[in-house]
């Protein structure tokens, strides 16, 4: 498995640089009209720069699996005496690194665009335990996206035949699993109110309907345990589907 | 000199493919060994290599090999290799069985065309008066 | 002896068509066996079943006495027909990554088929012409010390001097545990390196045999026997 992440950011490598030197020299760019052009544009131009940067590296990592299930690159992954469990995990490490990198390249271009130098001394007024229920909430983000992103287009792949059907199958079942989800999710939520307090590990309960296990409502750390759980058991059945799928049902054409 | 060289114009074996070729590499050796190409208690290249040289299934070549060994012709030995046989006859035996092979080919032949014995005879005389004098 | 390839009414169907009805083949080990027939007969199909990365419909099939799996594809070598080489590599990364993967890869046999076939371990995959291309993907393939080589077209697309250099390199890997089953359109270049030949048409074979025993009985070469069965 590791030796599939090594290969796959050899093989991204120049595009992860490509799109973290875009955003350095762009930024540079936009430091120098700091003092010409007004404010709200320079700050609105960094903040698209940051999100673009985003969108690009994440659209260029679900192609990677694209290529992988509907291209030819197929052919020499999944010939690999390597379990559909390995190959779906070692995606989606690379598919966070990578993504992390240029999140961190971009958000740090941002800060010193906007701020004008780089400056960590305001992450001193967060407690340990914030920063890393931050650090978590994010990895368990991408990587639940991506566990669900991949699925559907596993599925897509494995039900339609074809190149542009099979995509637009994803596509469909990627928009009716996440309102399912969402639905579902949202429900749960309103049924089983409870909330566990991370700081001090109380149970109260929240009647509120951001469902959102990862919104840190002024400090206090609240998640919604019921969906919490549905959240991990959804996010383990999408996992071991995809490794189902990968071993024994998909078909390369 | 090791038979079967890459250089050898056996390399360019032109094998008809429209009979058994593990037939036809015996006859080559059978032929070679005739023609004392081959001589008696020479080694023959392995399997692996003469396939490799001739670009056929080392299969047909070991089948080759066993069959000669069959008739008598060459023997194995485990480790070292296949040889050439020893027996002072063979190489008179082999020769005489070859021509009976053309020469019974050449009367079927000749028969279809429509000549008898004495003709075909007198035909030979003839024709073989004709390359001696032509060199 | 046990079959390295064991294939019982093997059938894969799609939609709208029927690939494979019932294909019945095995393969003994130290055998190199052509499955010839002519585009979409279902050469390719079987052959990406028996490579594990295409799932039969019904029937049943085994190789070294395992369903296909993660442990198949450690004993299977297979070259597809297609650009399956990742453009961002150099030759000697191609190697490098295969020898990562697989245990049974011989790095010293790979170095010594790269000079036999003229490859530049520093050349990058996009600058390889199509018959370098062709050559590179079949020295990763044979390097590899495994119970079936399944080669889909080796020859395909190739000039005749690198055909050559396949077709000996094919002959030089034999073993005899281990097999190579081969699809081609080119019948004659390569019939005489066949031991059995199966062809198949429509999803089914046609006609299976010893090609030898098939030339002694037909008095016909494999190549005029394929232009037959497939007129």
């Amino acid at each position: 498995m590791f030796k599939l992440i090594k290969y796959e950011l050899r093989a991204t490598f120049l595009t992860i640089i490509g799109i973290c030197i875009s955003v350095i020299i762009a930024s540079l760019l936009l430091m120098t009209r700091k003092g010409s052009w007004n404010t709200d544009i320079v700050t609105g131009l960094s903040v698209c720069l940051t999100i673009g940067a985003i969108i690009v590296i994440s659209i260029s990592s679900l192609k990677i699996m694209s290529k992988y299930l509907f291209g030819d690159s197929g052919y020499l992954l999944f010939t690999l005496p390597q379990s559909g469990m390995s190959i779906i995990t070692s995606r989606i490490i690379t598919a966070l690194i990578q993504i992390s990198i240029v999140t961190f390249v971009a958000l740090l271009m941002c800060n010193l665009t906007l701020a004008g130098s780089i400056d960590f001394s305001y992450l001193k007024n967060f407690k340990v335990s914030e920063l890393l229920y931050f650090i978590i909430s994010y990895i368990w983000m991408i990587v639940y996206s991506l566990t669900l992103i991949y699925f559907c287009m596993i599925i897509g792949k494995v039900a339609l035949k074809g190149k542009k059907l099979g995509k637009i199958g994803s596509f469909i079942i990627f928009i009716i699993l996440t309102v399912a989800i969402g639905w579902l999710s949202t429900k749960i939520t309103t049924l089983l109110p409870q909330t566990l307090n991370l700081n001090d590990f109380s149970i109260n309960t929240q009647s509120s309907l951001i469902n959102s296990n990862f919104a840190a409502t002024g400090g206090v750390l609240n998640i919604n345990i019921a969906s919490t759980i549905f959240d991990i058991l959804t996010f383990v059945g999408l996992f071991m589907g995809n490794s189902y799928l990968i071993d024994k049902k998909l078909d390369l054409s | 000199m090791m038979y079967f060289q890459k250089g050898d114009e056996i390399m360019d074996t032109e094998f008809n493919d429209k009979m058994p070729i593990y037939l036809q590499i015996m006859d080559i050796i059978k032929t070679d060994i005739v023609t004392g190409k081959l001589k008696l208690k020479d080694k023959l290249p392995s399997v692996r290599e003469m396939a490799s040289n001739l670009k056929v299934n080392p299969n047909t070549l070991q089948r080759s090999y066993q069959e000669l060994e069959r008739l008598g012709i060459v023997f194995t030995q485990r480790g070292t290799g296949t040889f050439v046989g020893e027996g002072k006859d063979m190489v008179d035996d082999l020769k005489k069985e070859m021509a009976k092979e053309v020469i019974d080919s050449f009367i079927l032949r000749m028969k279809s065309l429509g000549f008898n014995a004495s003709e075909i005879i007198k035909a030979v005389s003839k024709e073989t008066m004709e390359v001696k004098q032509n060199g | 002896m046990d079959n390295i390839l064991e294939s019982k009414k093997v059938c894969k169907s799609y939609l709208n068509k029927k690939a494979l009805r019932g294909v019945d083949l095995n393969i003994t080990p130290g055998k190199i066996v052509g499955l010839l027939g002519p585009n979409g007969s279902g050469k390719t199909t079987f052959l990406k079943i028996a490579a594990g990365i295409l799932h039969p419909s019904k029937g049943e099939i085994l190789i070294d006495g395992h369903i296909p799996g993660v442990y198949t594809k450690s004993v299977v070598s297979y070259l597809p027909d297609n650009e399956y080489l990742l453009k961002w590599m150099k030759v000697r990364d191609a190697v490098m990554y295969f020898k990562d993967f697989y245990a049974d890869f011989d790095e010293k046999k790979a170095n010594e088929l790269l000079i036999f076939m003229d490859l530049d371990e520093n050349s990058t995959v996009k600058s390889l012409s199509k018959g370098m291309k062709e050559k590179l993907k079949l020295t990763l393939v044979l390097s590899r010390t495994a119970k079936l080589y399944i080669l889909d077209e080796p020859l395909g697309g190739v000039d005749p001097t690198a055909r050559e250099k396949i077709l000996n390199a094919i002959v030089n890997n034999f073993s005899k545990d281990s097999s190579m089953i081969i699809t081609t359109h080119l019948v004659n270049d390569i019939e005489r390196i066949f031991d059995d030949v199966a062809f198949i048409s429509d999803g089914e074979i046609v006609l299976h045999g010893n090609a030898e025993e098939l030339r002694r009985d037909k008095k016909k070469s494999i190549d005029e026997l394929y232009r037959e069965v497939f007129k």
